[in-house]
């Protein structure tokens, strides 16, 4: 940890996961110092535990830390924990499992989070370099979801006919493409030299 | 999470009171209390054995800043009432339970609520018949208080879930639900489609009768214009529609 995190901001993060959380959370702040020399200045959360509750196996999953018996935990990465981003996720998701998967859809800067829980759909990303590649790799994803192309239509403000051309063989444009992207909750991301660009 | 409409609740009253009784309160934050925009004296949050359960307790005093007549219906009665209206139609609405006349309990799902998502995350992408089902009921019931957080956003399945519905059945009727102001800025093409679905159906075909037997409402202006709303809703079928209704017509 590089700096002293502000109340205020440690207050948010427990609002936050006890929002998230079955089990009750709150800061420890007293520490015996005898016991546990070396880890001064980390951060604990005092966790009154429920054995049922999933969500906790995921936060220790995603922020790093260790635990002092049964009712402490010890976080080692606390700019990670601290950050706005995480917060942010843990307000958006609550960890709840389906929730998670999608906004990693949605925004690829918490899939690095997601990750961390080997959650189907996680890393599901296929390379593609034509457009017949596209074409296929969407009706797939169409098909899986079980989305008729009426549903399609509404949710991409496109014809029946123009999908189903698409579909079969015709070109659309590319303003079109990405929105048949986002409603299918698929991400482009265009790769080059100088890294990612999500799209 | 969000039960069928139509279903028996799964739980009654005396259970309810029981599993709060038995469950463990949990703070809604650490030092600082949950931001609230409600009218609501008590807020509190239980963990029990059937998922967590969030309580609200209002006061005298809400009633008055509200303006609320509590001898037409109670902030909690309103809510209620529109919860068994959201039922009756099939909106999808969390379960609630009215422990007394200023007490509900409700079910707590794990969404943002609409400002949290939109501050957090961005655009909401909304679809078209959620939007006009949540308009309508929000007419119908002459809601006056549906601010980024009196809604849920289901961002796995693009869609609104109104909360906190308390806030209406008043004689008049207020601005335009903040869902709504979005989407009419956002989707301006899609304003004047024709939508019709089950719910929105559902709402129009409302008998009056069977209307007030469902809200109770003591006050006759009040019971009155909840009619006049059902009646307006009539020759609505676009969202375009019932903006004009807010506008008073235009």
């Amino acid at each position: 940890m590089t700096t002293k995190p502000s109340q205020d901001k440690i207050d948010t993060f427990f609002n936050a996961l006890q929002l998230s959380l079955d089990s009750r959370v709150s800061q420890v702040i007293d520490i015996d110092p005898e016991e546990y020399q070396n880890l001064k200045n980390l951060f604990f959360v005092g966790v009154d535990q429920k054995e049922t509750d999933e969500r906790l196996k995921y936060f220790t999953k995603i922020i790093a830390g260790r635990w002092l018996k049964d009712n402490i935990y010890c976080i080692d990465d606390i700019d990670t924990a601290l950050s706005q981003e995480f917060i942010n996720f843990l307000m958006l998701t609550r960890l709840n499992k389906e929730n998670m998967v999608k906004l990693g859809q949605i925004d690829r800067q918490y899939k690095r989070f997601i990750k961390k829980l080997n959650l189907e759909e996680s890393t599901n990303e296929v390379t593609v370099n034509s457009i017949e590649e596209a074409r296929l790799h969407l009706f797939r994803v169409v098909e899986q979801k079980k989305m008729t192309l009426r549903v399609l239509a509404e949710q991409t403000k496109m014809t029946q006919v123009a999908l189903s051309n698409f579909k079969n063989g015709s070109n659309i444009r590319l303003s079109n493409f990405i929105s048949l992207c986002k409603a299918l909750g698929v991400t482009i991301v265009l790769n080059n030299d100088q890294g990612d660009s999500k799209f | 999470m969000i039960p069928k409409p139509k279903s028996q609740p799964l739980l009654t009253n005396k259970k309810i009171r029981l599993l709060i009784a038995k469950g463990e309160k949990q703070p809604l934050a650490v030092e600082s209390p949950y931001p609230s925009r409600g009218q609501t004296a008590w807020q509190l949050l239980y963990q029990t054995k059937a998922g967590r359960l969030f309580l609200k307790k209002t006061s005298k005093k809400n009633h008055i800043e509200c303006c609320i007549n509590e001898n037409s219906g109670s902030l909690a009665q309103r809510e209620f009432w529109c919860f068994c209206l959201a039922r009756a139609v099939g909106l999808p609405v969390p379960e609630l339970w009215l422990l007394d006349k200023e007490t509900t309990i409700q079910r707590w799902l794990d969404f943002p609520d609409g400002h949290i998502f939109s501050t957090s995350l961005g655009k909401m992408n909304f679809l078209p018949q959620n939007v006009y089902e949540c308009a309508l009921f929000d007419w119908l019931t002459g809601q006056v208080d549906r601010h980024d957080a009196n809604y849920l956003y289901d961002y796995v399945n693009k869609r609104i879930i109104l909360i906190d519905s308390a806030h209406s059945l008043l004689a008049h009727t207020g601005s335009l639900p903040d869902y709504l102001k979005m989407y009419e800025f956002s989707e301006v093409n899609e304003l004047q489609k024709v939508i019709q679905t089950k719910t929105s159906e559902q709402i129009k075909k409302f008998k009056v009768a069977k209307l007030k037997k469902l809200v109770p409402l003591k006050d006759k202006k009040e019971s009155e214009a909840l009619a006049n709303r059902l009646q307006q809703l009539q020759g609505v079928n676009t969202i375009r529609g019932i903006i004009s209704l807010y506008r008073g017509g235009i």
